[in-house]
């Protein structure tokens, strides 16, 4: 397992850094929550000016927003965007950053099969996010404790978590995919970043125009955190195919990586 | 017994050609040369040796070993030295040898010790503050501390001061005492020929000539520049192992091989303003084993 400790080593620093950005957005936008149900009305009529597609574009549902819940989904989602820029990183770095930084040749000479080092490498970035969401959970769930005496359902909190981490983890193996398939990977967090904002803005769009062949294409559309809320679950149908999309991506992450040319 | 055994070994790029229809066998207990003008096919060959590429054809055979089928079994016994050093550059060097250490199962902090030593490495340093030079130092140790039985270096010695590649040499020396085989791809021929029991040369992807260093030792080619205003050309025409002649006005440029004699007894006759007698480039030496292929 040296591949794998050495790995969390290289990104404790930067997984510091990410929890600790996280941790601070969302408090600050937990806090929010209070005044903003202090003033429930009033904010409920400001929200009912702005037209639907633009409410249904980000999300804004007015069954759950103004719940703990469905303000935390709301809010959720924006961190979910930022976890998923980190799964993406995670997954396009695993090889590739090997290879652009021409440490490939180091690692890939060494006694290790390329199918353990993928796996400590999946392993890594798995317990990297596990980690990450584990933090963030804990600290929504004291935030929760603090902020509301009733209105608590840690059952849908629970759920919207391991929502986001599927979500996210699909984003790894699609990042691992993309760098193992690409030759050469640079500008790893550019890439994330556009590759998880494309699919955000298909979210949108899929919300705006109302069109559901648009909810298959984008992650973000597999666990609507307003329908958990309201069913506390999942739609079968997406559940199933972000496993087969995540088992599908890393079952080719593991065949392309054996034939994979590692040029100097 | 043979510690490498290439059969056949072709690798393209698409339609580009790295290597073509390479044979060779690299004995146990050799320093084996591998020597070409870049862009030749060693590193090809070398990286399809240590699977990071894989061949179009052929096969490679390491201890007995299938290169690919058992790429991991032979990694145990194989020390690399790539031509150009890269590693994680946030580590210290001790924390990446000790990195590179554990993928051996063995105890390898006392050949640390020692390379380290030897070579004048800090190994409190970060990577990223260290010179080409230092990395590549790490490069060596890295690629030698876990007492492997096949070493190999694809052009180790850039970067390094020639006191330096003394003792570096003088290191490969005591390895190869131990019973060490060394694959040493390079393309200064001198540095082959001070270390090489035998030597392959390759150009554009194949091998052209295959020969014990004794051989190639003899083979001594000059470079011959002379200025005089005697007409040189006839007497020159007429001494066999001369190639490549050159004649500018008063100038004569050639490459000869062979004995001597004939041509400082020519010269002893005659009044000369210059003469420069020279190591040819590799590249010359190069084109006329080429052209002696071609021939044939």
């Amino acid at each position: 397992m040296n591949v794998y400790v050495q790995e969390l080593r290289f990104l404790r620093k930067s997984t510091l850094i990410w929890n600790l950005s996280l941790f601070l957005s969302l408090v600050l936008m937990l806090l929010i929550y209070p005044p903003m149900m202090e003033e429930g009305e009033s904010f409920l009529k400001v929200l009912q000016s702005y037209p639907p597609e633009f409410l249904a574009a980000f999300s804004i549902n007015f069954d759950t927003f103004m719940s703990f819940n469905g303000f935390f989904g709301y809010i959720q989602l924006y961190v979910l965007l930022a976890l998923c820029v980190l799964a993406m990183n995670l997954g396009l770095s695993a090889l590739g950053k090997e290879i652009s930084g021409k440490t490939a040749d180091f690692i890939l000479t060494k006694p290790i099969t390329r199918r353990r080092f993928l796996t400590e490498k999946i392993l890594s970035a798995f317990t990297i996010l596990t980690l990450t969401n584990l933090f963030l959970g804990f600290t929504t769930v004291l935030m929760n404790f603090l902020l509301v005496k009733e209105d608590r359902n840690l059952t849908v909190l629970l759920l919207i978590y391991i929502g986001g981490f599927l979500i996210q983890i699909l984003f790894l193996s699609l990042g691992l995919f993309l760098g193992i398939l690409r030759k050469r990977v640079r500008f790893i967090t550019s890439l994330s970043l556009s590759i998880v904002f494309i699919f955000y803005i298909v979210s949108m769009l899929s919300q705006i125009l109302k069109k559901d062949f648009l909810n298959y294409l984008t992650p973000f559309r597999y666990f609507d955190f307003n329908q958990i809320i309201l069913d506390s679950g999942y739609e079968m149908t997406y559940l199933l195919l972000s496993v087969v999309l995540i088992l599908f991506f890393t079952a080719l992450s593991y065949l392309l990586i054996q034939k994979k040319e590692i040029h100097g | 017994m043979n510690t490498i055994e290439i059969s056949n070994l072709s690798k393209f790029y698409g339609k580009n050609r790295g290597v073509l229809d390479i044979d060779l066998n690299v004995r146990e207990g050799e320093i084996f040369g591998f020597i070409g003008p870049n862009g030749a096919g060693k590193s090809t060959t070398i990286r399809t040796m240590l699977n990071l590429i894989s061949p179009t054809r052929g096969e490679i055979r390491i201890f007995g070993m299938d290169s690919v089928k058992e790429a991991e079994k032979i990694a145990q016994h194989i020390g690399y030295l790539p031509s150009e050093v890269f590693y994680y550059d946030d580590m210290k060097v001790k924390d990446l040898l000790n990195y590179s250490a554990s993928f051996y199962n063995k105890d390898c902090s006392k050949r640390i010790r020692e390379l380290s030593e030897l070579l004048e490495l800090d190994l409190n340093r970060k990577i990223e503050d260290l010179s080409y030079g230092n990395r590549k130092k790490v490069g060596i140790v890295q690629g030698l501390l876990h007492d492997p039985k096949l070493i190999i270096l694809d052009e180790p010695t850039s970067g390094l001061d020639p006191l330096m590649q003394q003792k570096f040499f003088q290191l490969l020396l005591d390895e190869n005492r131990r019973g060490k085989t060394i694959f040493f791809s390079s393309h200064i021929l001198s540095e082959v020929q001070k270390l090489c029991h035998r030597v392959a040369i390759i150009k554009e992807g194949e091998i052209i000539k295959l020969q014990d260093m004794a051989t190639l030792k003899k083979e001594t080619y000059k470079r011959f520049t002379i200025e005089t205003g005697h007409s040189l050309e006839e007497a020159l025409g007429q001494i066999e192992g001369i190639s490549d002649l050159f004649v500018s006005e008063n100038l004569y440029r050639f490459i000869y091989k062979g004995d001597l004699n004939p041509i400082t007894g020519l010269l002893s006759g005659i009044h000369i303003q210059d003469i420069l007698i020279e190591e040819p480039t590799l590249e010359e030496i190069f084109l006329h084993y080429y052209e002696k292929e071609e021939e044939k």
